[in-house]
């Protein structure tokens, strides 16, 4: 199929070279930081903490002890002392990133549905809400969530915050109901000809047809509830993800270096594996449509 | 696409289902009884309190404390987390969220902890002799009257001291020897078998001989050991609160016993510096006696310890000759990384030998990953080819050497249990509190760790490194002083009173409450140091009288 | 007997469906002289549509009003250490204290305004070009687009780490190799470079994200328009002044807009830097999230809560603000106010 192009390639004017050099460097510096914690991963602790540049006294020790020393303490249910280690910080991680993507990527997806396809005075009134919310700048409710958590009983449980997560209030919803509202009415009213019940409809015909615009929030949230410190800190710091221990970690006075060095690369593969296998589905998606579908 | 998605949500749901949450430190024995111990492991490990619990556990395993189970399952807790510290802890402890039931914990206000009734009562059990283990006497007869006096109230004990704490300077006995900087009798630079002087004590033939007697001397030895480009002090940028005990201490040993206790008592005749009589280049000034009373006790600042110790954070903090500003300042540099470069740095080459470094008496117990990364992966303390000592601190002044060395006490840590343990708890509790400070256990403590705790015990020597044999010296010829007073001011707000207490609150203007001392001094507007000893005297001065009083006014009258 | 429950059940079941019936004519306000009984397909709209819009509902319900509520009220309340609340004034007193007095909030209220004006003011325009140059396509364009991209999805605590080893062990190393000086602080060190790499830390990074939505909105511009200025014998920067950024204002303004809105909840990395070791500045996000998360804050939540209410209500003032002076002057269009609603 022939690329579609969406900008007119003109004849590069002088000016051109002129970014094009000032980008280059920009991105070898913005790259530049990463190779510190690539060196470090796989250096010896004194070596490293000698001088943070050199290329020597390379080991895989720091990734053996991930696995045996790297742990986050916590308090059992039972009251016993326990700990996370990283196998179960993994497993947290891909259940609470999984889960909230899909929660965060799917709720804009049935409310934008929703709305679109039955324009009744409630529609109207929760597209609006979304407009005026969205728009509402309101700061500080953290204490009131993390009580509100508490009071609900979903405070430290994973299914908890993919119900947390599970909010219409965002750009998505807006990105959906106008998709869903430009499609014919035709589509639903033929295959409702056909025998088809709604939810038939929505999963065979209506979600395949915004499944781009899904799959990129889908992944966009993926990588960001994987890197995300924040909800697992203020909402389940009794049930870790790799990213809070992370931090956690980091800030014990006897933390090695290298070791922290070696855990951020780690948690770091997974985002950057699907940006690698996704970037053109990520940053086309964007570029061309903006975020639509 | 769609076989990836479907993939990974397979996945997550298998992954749910099998469940992989934390896991368990040890596994319960429901055949007997539990005790669960709360503890602060910090610097000082966990070693010696799995040994005291195999031992324990040893010793009444046919023992019966519950009906239906013998034996006894000792369970370290919550160790290793903010909780178990005094501050929080005492939030906590009669919540269900604790199930700790006897704790070891650093940061406790006990008169706190007393006065909310969060504390067993443990009387009797520490005054009973500890015949079942084998001795004659109690517990409390193994303390100090001072210290059992002041943990005593209304008559009734509930915790006992947890173990002998300090923040002062480590240095390298080996490279002193080695480069010759230890001073002679006649103030030249001498190895160790030269004829050292006297050292800050006065005396010649004791622990400090041949260390710096005074400030002076102590800065010159500096610019020595700057000239044999080695690195003369370090700290951790990211513990910088460590340097604020130093001053503290270094302020004590200005004060004098009297004059330290008046800061937890407030209650006799202080010695002060008379307002606007400092001359800071020549360091002189007046002083008068004041009766110091609650009423008055932000005089207190005007202590010439402050003063002294002051000018000597000066000089240090502002001659990065005499540091590396990039570790001790930034919070990037850790006690870990602190602890390597002490240790490892004298078996490479390409790195400059640390000669002193600001830690705690637990500093070696910590450092054992910088041991392992020295000496080998199986590496201790005791493989070190260095050997390191506790040093005695400086005089301010020529007049002050040989007077007495204090050690405060700071670290308020204490063994008590709590209040709502159940019933049926409360014998093996009771029990394991009486266990641990038995001869054998209070020695096998000491020998594991390093660390003294203040009861009277005999220690083989023998087991103790060069490190924990000067500290031993160094508390053995100090006067103790505990954070504890009877006084109603003070337990109003024990984390307000104290030199170290003051640096770490507010002083200069636009400090924040996480800036501590050795940064705000180092805090440059352009290249000029935006405050140095006499501003920050002063703010200390003026906070401590304009504001802080005025929120006692309720415990005051 | 079982005949009269039948019918009993039957007009029951008849009662409730025509409630039913009459709240979604209601709702949905259809002529209400149609017959009450609803044919067959528009039941089953109806169950789908409860069905799927309830627990997005019910999630709004208890995560957004409920915890707006619930803040407000906490605003007044004022715990005892067990736990037990007393209804009080006494947190806005302290807010309203500690804004005039405590050092702490108000660096931290004036590092947030310092981050997100300066970030906004050098990486928007910085963004912009960056942005045209994708979309013209110029050389090495897609590949560089990926580079740019990367930093997005790595998470900020690694970033962190990398960057203060880079600027606190890197740059002194580097000065002493380039000129031989070795008692160079780090910048992280010095209070003299502190916030000014902090800052430039923040916009650095923060153009990697913002490029993509900017060049997306460009890519929208009719391809005619800029041929017709190039055959008028238009320059690249004239095109980029006259055409682009007209064209692309209203996303602008959004993003302007939108920035403000969250310019007292961003940390700018600042939790992350203090606790992985980095010497940091406070920023408001930061404050709320040390003191949140410390053991034992519960019984401060009041305190936060009123912080966070006034706050809300500054942030609100300047919000609506720039947005009425954006709608009001816009400098390329000055009938666009109307036209462009909802933004």
């Amino acid at each position: 199929m022939k690329k579609q192009r969406t900008g007119p390639r003109i004849k590069e004017p002088k000016g051109a070279k002129v970014i094009m050099v000032f980008l280059v460097i920009y991105a070898v510096c913005l790259i530049f930081p990463y190779t510190i914690a690539v060196n470090g991963a796989f250096r010896d602790w004194g070596s490293f903490v000698d001088n943070i540049f050199a290329w020597k006294d390379f080991t895989l020790e720091n990734f053996k002890k991930i696995f045996t020393e790297f742990n986050y303490p916590v308090t059992m249910d039972n009251g016993m002392p326990g700990k996370f280690y990283f196998v179960g910080l993994l497993i947290n991680s891909v259940l609470f990133s999984v889960g909230c993507a899909f929660a965060s990527s799917t709720c804009p997806l049935i409310v934008g549905y929703c709305t679109a396809r039955f324009p009744n005075a409630f529609s109207r009134f929760v597209i609006n809400l979304v407009y005026v919310l969205m728009a509402l700048p309101i700061v500080g409710t953290i204490a009131s969530e993390i009580q509100m958590t508490q009071n609900l009983g979903i405070y430290n449980t994973i299914p908890g915050m993919w119900f947390l997560k599970f909010n219409f209030l965002g750009m998505y919803t807006l990105i959906y109901h106008a998709n869903f509202k430009s499609m014919a009415k035709e589509y639903f009213e033929a295959a409702y000809m056909d025998g088809a019940g709604h939810f038939t409809i929505f999963t065979k015909i209506m979600v395949p047809m915004v499944s781009k615009t899904w799959t990129l929030a889908f992944l966009l949230s993926f990588i960001g509830f994987w890197s995300d410190y924040g909800t697992p800190l203020y909402f389940m710091p009794d049930n870790p993800t790799l990213s809070l221990a992370l931090l956690n970690f980091n800030k014990l006075p006897g933390s090695i270096e290298t070791m922290q060095l070696a855990a951020a690369l780690l948690l770091a593969i997974p985002s950057l594996t699907l940006f690698v296998l996704f970037r053109k589905k990520i940053v086309g998606n964007i570029q061309t449509g903006g975020i639509k579908g | 696409m769609k076989k990836l998605f479907a993939l990974i949500l397979a996945a997550a749901l298998l992954i749910s289902m099998i469940g992989c949450g934390p896991v368990a430190d040890v596994e319960l024995e429901e055949n007997k009884t539990q005790l669960i111990v709360g503890m602060s492991d910090g610097g000082i490990g966990t070693e010696w309190m799995e040994r005291l619990i195999a031992a324990f556990e040893e010793k009444y395993k046919d023992y019966s404390f519950e009906e239906g189970k013998t034996g006894v399952q000792v369970v370290i807790g919550s160790k290793n987390r903010t909780t178990m510290l005094g501050e929080t802890l005492i939030d906590i402890i009669g919540t269900s969220e604790i199930k700790d039931e006897v704790f070891f914990t650093e940061g406790a206000y006990y008169n706190q902890f007393v006065e909310k009734g969060l504390l067993y009562d443990i009387t009797e059990a520490m005054n009973s002799p500890l015949t079942e283990f084998g001795e004659d006497k109690s517990v409390t007869q193994k303390m100090s009257k001072d210290t059992l006096d002041q943990l005593t109230m209304d008559g009734k004990l509930y915790a006992v001291p947890y173990w002998r704490s300090g923040y002062g300077m480590v240095y390298n006995a080996t490279l002193f020897n080695q480069n010759s900087w230890y001073y002679d009798a006649n103030g030249n630079f001498t190895d160790a078998k030269g004829n050292l002087g006297t050292g800050p004590d006065g005396k010649p033939g004791t622990y400090d001989d041949g260390l710096p007697r005074t400030y002076d001397e102590f800065f010159t030895l500096l610019e020595r050991i700057e000239k044999d480009n080695c690195t003369p002090f370090q700290m951790a940028g990211a513990s910088g609160d460590y340097f604020s005990w130093l001053i503290g201490q270094m302020a004590a040993d200005v004060m004098g016993y009297e004059d330290v206790r008046l800061n937890f008592d407030f209650n006799g005749t202080a010695t002060l510096v008379k307002e606007g009589t400092i001359d800071w280049d020549n360091m002189t000034y007046e002083t008068e006696e004041v009766e110091i009373t609650p009423e008055n006790g932000y005089e207190l600042a005007r202590q010439p310890g402050l003063v002294h110790a002051l000018s000597f954070a000066q000089r240090l903090m502002q001659n990065t000759k005499y540091y590396d500003p990039n570790n001790c300042l930034s919070g990037s540099f850790k006690i870990a990384q602190s602890q390597l470069e002490f240790v490892r740095n004298p078996t490479i080459s390409t790195k400059k030998n640390v000669a002193i470094m600001l830690d705690g008496v637990w500093w070696e117990n910590e450092a054992i990953a910088s041991f392992r990364e020295t000496y080998g992966s199986n590496a201790t303390k005791y493989d070190s080819t260095m050997e390191y000592k506790w040093m005695a601190l400086p005089k301010a002044t020529e007049e002050m050497v040989g007077s007495e060395s204090l050690a405060v006490n700071v670290l308020y840590s204490y063994g008590f249990i709590k209040s709502n343990i159940a019933p049926e708890k409360v014998e093996v509790a009771t029990k394991f509190l009486q266990f641990a400070h038995t001869d054998a256990m209070l020695a096998d403590f000491t020998e594991t760790t390093g660390i003294f705790k203040p009861f009277e015990y005999p220690v083989n020597e023998e087991k103790l490194t060069s490190f924990s044999k000067s500290m031993k010296a160094y508390f053995d010829s100090s006067i103790a002083v505990d954070a504890l007073s009877n006084c109603d001011l003070y337990r109003s707000a024990p984390a307000d009173f104290w030199v170290a207490r003051w640096l770490r609150s507010k002083y200069a203007d636009d400090q924040l409450p996480y800036e501590i001392i050795s940064s705000v001094l180092v805090e440059k507007n352009g290249s000029e140091y935006r405050y140095d000893a006499e501003d920050l005297y002063n703010g200390i001065v003026k906070y401590r009288k304009d504001f802080r009083w005025g929120q006692y006014s309720s415990v005051i009258g | 007997m079982r005949e009269l429950l039948s019918r009993l059940w039957e007009g029951l079941c008849d009662f409730l469906y025509d409630t039913k019936c009459a709240l979604y004519h209601k709702i949905v306000k259809k002529d209400p002289n149609k017959p009450l009984r609803m044919e067959t397909q528009r039941r089953k709209d109806m169950v789908f549509y409860m069905c799927f819009m309830a627990i997005p509902v019910i999630q709004f319900c208890i995560m957004w009003i409920g915890v707006n509520f619930n803040n407000i009220l906490l605003a007044f309340k004022e715990y005892d250490a067990d736990m037990n609340y007393t209804w009080t004034l006494n947190n806005f007193k302290d807010v309203f204290e500690n804004l005039q007095t405590d050092k702490e909030v108000q660096l931290s209220l004036q590092n947030s305004v310092l981050f997100h004006l300066l970030t906004t003011v050098i990486s928007l325009p910085t963004s912009l070009f960056i942005s045209f140059y994708f979309y013209k396509k110029w050389k090495w364009a897609d590949q560089l687009k990926l580079i740019l991209f990367l930093p997005a999805m790595i998470s900020s605590v690694v970033t962190v780490t990398c960057f203060y080893y880079l600027a606190d062990r890197g740059w002194p190393m580097l000065i002493e190799l380039l000129t031989g000086k070795t008692d160079e602080l780090g910048l992280l060190v010095n209070n003299n470079t502190r916030l000014p790499v902090l800052i430039g830390y923040n916009v650095f990074y923060s153009l990697a994200g913002s490029f993509l939505f900017y060049s997306s909105a460009m890519s929208g511009i009719d391809s005619a328009i800029s041929e017709a200025a190039q055959l008028d014998g238009a320059n690249i920067l004239q095109e980029f002044w006259y055409i682009t950024l007209p064209m692309i204002f209203p996303l602008l303004t959004t993003f302007i807009v939108g920035g403000l809105a969250g310019m007292m909840i961003g940390d700018h990395g600042m939790y992350a830097f203090s606790q992985t070791g980095g010497n940091a500045v406070p920023t408001m996000g930061y404050y709320f999230t040390l003191y949140v998360t410390q053991d034992g804050a519960e019984r401060r939540y009041p305190y936060f809560s009123a912080l966070g209410l006034v706050l809300t209500v500054m942030t609100c003032v300047i919000v609506f603000s720039v947005r009425a002076l954006l709608r009001r002057y816009d400098p390329f269009n000055e009938n666009t106010g109307d036209r462009r609603r909802g933004i």
